[in-house]
């Protein structure tokens, strides 16, 4: 994970050191104070996002948003499977290793994912404007409406307003897996903007 | 804004059993740290999924801790 999203980061011009992944067990008080002591006194350093990067606000965020389509991206997450699969089979988990391998399987998939057409671009800004509409729709409100494109007008509407009604039933009975659902949906949107 | 004066926003994600408890007990033993972490307690850090981290910094935040 570590390895994956420093790479990312990498290739959207973010400094590494705005990142941290430690470990301090539950005895461990001091030395967690002292982990997050030391990572504020470096993220103060640094500044806010993009002044030590030099870039511009506007600039960083929307390399960072073109990040997140790259990182949710199947394909990226497909050879990151892979992978993991590798580290598994070896198991030597050291830093080093991992990053090695990861470095190793996945350089020319990232370069691939960021340097895609500019479409893709479009969409993430797409999927933040849906997104809080269609929050937690689930797979079955998204099946109805590709049935629906195919029927006619008639029978499409009441299928819509039975999705309609699954909806907020679908997000008092998964608060918990809305997280997960999002990540779902946002997916299938992906997938839905190419067919169109 | 000078250095000095800019507190960063830093985003945490911390393990119910390992960080969090660590900073739990930090609290009751009056240890002194910055306040600039922002938790989000997860049950697990192998439940942090690299989008998350970058969502982070699409929102804003400085810096990124993750601890387990």
């Amino acid at each position: 994970m570590d390895s994956l999203v420093r790479m990312v980061l990498d290739e959207a011009g973010v400094k590494q050191e705005r990142l941290s992944l430690q470990w301090a067990s539950a005895a461990e008080a001091p030395r967690f104070v002292k982990l997050i002591t030391d990572f504020t006194g470096q993220v103060r350093e640094l500044g806010p996002l993009g002044e030590a990067e030099g870039l511009e606000p506007a600039e960083i965020k929307s390399k960072l948003e073109k990040a997140l389509a790259v990182i949710s991206d199947r394909k990226v997450r497909m050879f990151f499977g892979n992978a993991t699969k590798a580290v598994r089979k070896e198991a030597n988990y050291s830093r080093e290793y991992i990053a090695a391998v990861i470095e190793d399987k996945m350089t020319k998939t990232v370069t691939a994912a960021f340097s895609a057409p500019a479409e893709d671009k479009e969409k993430p800004a797409e999927k933040k404007a849906k997104k809080p509409a269609a929050k937690a729709a689930p797979k079955k409100a998204k099946a109805p409406a590709k049935k629906a494109e195919k029927k006619p007008a008639k029978k499409a509407a009441p299928k819509a307003k039975k999705a309609a009604k699954k909806k907020p039933a679908a997000k008092k009975a998964a608060p918990k897996k809305a997280a997960a659902k999002k990540k779902k949906s946002t997916v299938k949107k992906k997938t839905t903007a190419k067919k169109k | 804004m000078s250095k000095e004066e800019y507190n960063p926003r830093i985003l945490g994600f911390l393990c119910n059993w390992c960080c969090y408890a660590a900073a739990d007990s930090a609290g009751v033993s009056r240890y002194q740290y910055p306040p600039n972490l922002r938790t989000i307690r997860v049950m697990c850090t192998g439940r942090v999924d690299p989008s998350f981290v970058i969502r982070g910094f699409v929102e804003g935040a400085a810096g990124i801790f993750t601890g387990g």
